[in-house]
């Protein structure tokens, strides 16, 4: 398969698994009646790894979906998940998310962002709607909640990553990352490690990958 | 002179996050534009029963985790002790409420030569599959869909007093709108001073009596009770008691909060009312000798007088939350 059938296959996975989650799991971890949005998460960790279009395509069918099973207006989740993508993924096209601090918090942010649109269109459609005790009462401590969730999600993303991306990095194809020290997906081994040679006896040889061999 | 041999032509980056941004407003006006018989109404109905093995599947999962938190909360007394309390409690509360009300209401009708409660009302028991996937909707699924003879707008209860209405209906599964969600309306009147209010849910999901004049005697522990107005919900039912009445100077109305004698989290089947719609047999009115109070308190809740408390009453039915609402608070 193509890394880009690969890419596809498994973001399509994640997608139906965060939807699965989203209708089996969620209402039952809830908190204070307070249930996570799974989606958004995954949306959110996705848009870090995926490049510009993927990750708003794949923003986009998510939130269609969350439309579907759920009660609120819709479309309106699909819009949000689309733009919250869209913008993630421009960031990480920069170096903005070089280092595990700014991409833990562009994860908090990006959450906050998407509740309180959320709740702002879920305003907008439903005037009667008490915006200041829904901020208070819904905005916020969804937020903390799937912010929580997000980080956890962040840590399994790039242990995941570490184990199955050897020398890959995220999917986008953006700068290579760097030696060490990335949370997000890319993992994986540095471009300077070692790489063992065959008839060596197991010694570990100084030949970077990132050269040809001979 | 070479000529280059012609490229596929790609699409620019930007053109499908602006389609997929144009295509996701132009679903959002068209869902919130269309009725109930609209495409996506029908889309939402199909995923519901699509999704309901998975809810079932969840319902079972989340057994061992309901008992740990029973568990947890139980942890300082007997736990059958507190469980059986909180039951008892629950249930004595709505008995007193029903039973009061059952007493003025028999005074009442004492009046009425001859009229029986001619209203026979159909009840089905469905169990609860799920509660709502996001926080914003204050909703459960129930296992009985079309098939078992629910529709839109029927009233949702507990074996203690009112729970919700039935919003969207699919094959083998519906959704329910609980009182507590901050969209839902109830026209109610408080039992001991018969004024009549409408109750709004809220998003810190509690109940509060809207345009409850200032003058209106209300103390805590007042019972609230539905009052049949608009047609959607029956007269009679026991919603819960007040908890608090204040305003300020400049009030108008006063700020009643509502403690509701069941919650949804307590149950696992719920009661829905489906012989509303039920041929039953309209008592002649005319050929009793009713006072012309009577006959007022009859039309006003559609043309049904209320038995016992659990009469129906009205044939109307709402869709949406939004709209029952509007229904109940006579706009």
């Amino acid at each position: 398969m193509s890394p880009t059938t690969t890419r596809a296959v498994r973001t399509l996975i994640i997608g139906l698994t965060a939807l699965l989650a989203q209708i089996i799991i969620a209402p039952n971890i809830r908190v204070a009646n307070i249930v996570p949005d799974l989606v958004l998460v995954t949306v959110i960790i996705q848009a870090i790894r995926l490049p510009l279009v993927p990750a708003t395509v794949f923003g986009f069918a998510s939130g269609l979906l969350f439309d579907l099973i759920s009660s609120g207006p819709f479309g309106l989740m699909a819009l949000i998940l689309t733009i919250l993508a869209l913008a993630i993924s421009s960031l990480n096209k920069g170096t903005f998310t070089e280092h595990w601090v700014v991409e833990m918090l562009l994860v908090i942010l990006a959450t906050l962002f998407g509740e309180l649109l959320y709740g702002v269109g879920q305003a907008l459609v439903n005037p009667d709607l008490d915006f200041t005790g829904s901020l208070l009462h819904i905005v916020l401590p969804t937020t903390l909640y799937d912010a929580v969730l997000g980080l956890v999600f962040l840590l399994c993303a790039h242990l995941l990553g570490r184990r199955t991306n050897n020398g890959g990095g995220r999917f986008s194809d953006g700068p290579p990352p760097r030696a060490g020290g990335r949370l997000s997906g890319a993992g994986g081994r540095p471009f300077s490690r070692k790489i063992k040679q065959p008839g060596k006896g197991g010694k570990l040889h100084g030949r970077p990958l990132n050269r040809k061999l001979h | 002179m070479t000529i280059a041999p012609d490229k596929p032509k790609r699409l620019p980056r930007g053109v499908i996050p602006v389609v997929l941004i144009a295509l996701a407003l132009a679903l959002l006006t068209l869902g919130v534009r269309e009725g109930e018989g609209g495409p996506i109404h029908n889309l939402r109905r199909a995923a519901m029963t699509v999704t309901v093995p998975m809810q079932q599947l969840g319902s079972f999962l989340a057994v061992p985790l309901k008992t740990l938190n029973e568990a947890g909360d139980n942890a300082v007394v007997a736990s059958e002790t507190l469980t059986e309390l909180r039951t008892n409690n629950e249930e004595l509360t709505a008995l007193v409420g029903r039973l009061e009300e059952a007493r003025l209401e028999n005074e009442r009708l004492k009046a009425l030569l001859g009229l029986v409660d001619a209203y026979k009302l159909e009840s089905a028991t469905a169990r609860i599959l799920s509660h709502s996937s996001d926080s914003w909707n204050q909703i459960i699924t129930i296992d009985k869909g079309s098939g078992d003879g629910i529709s839109t707008g029927m009233t949702v209860m507990s074996p203690n007093g009112l729970l919700g209405q039935v919003e969207t209906v699919g094959q083998f599964s519906a959704t329910v709108r609980l009182i507590t969600d901050p969209s839902s309306g109830v026209a109610v009147f408080l039992q001991a001073s018969r004024a009549e209010c409408i109750l709004s849910g809220s998003s810190e999901r509690l109940l509060y009596l809207s345009y409850l004049p200032i003058d209106s005697p209300v103390e805590p522990g007042d019972v609230v009770i539905t009052s049949g107005a608009g047609g959607v919900y029956p007269k009679g039912i026991v919603i819960g008691e007040v908890v608090s009445a204040t305003h300020g100077v400049a009030d108008v109305y006063q700020t009643v909060v509502v403690k509701p004698v069941s919650r949804v989290e307590s149950y696992e089947e719920v009661v829905v009312l489906t012989g509303r719609n039920a041929a039953v047999a309209t008592p002649d009115l005319s050929s009793l000798a009713l006072s012309s109070s009577a006959k007022s308190d009859s039309s006003s809740s559609s043309g049904a007088a209320s038995g016992s408390g659990n009469a129906a009453s009205g044939s109307g039915t709402t869709s949406g939350s939004g709209a029952s609402r509007a229904s109940e608070s006579g706009n």
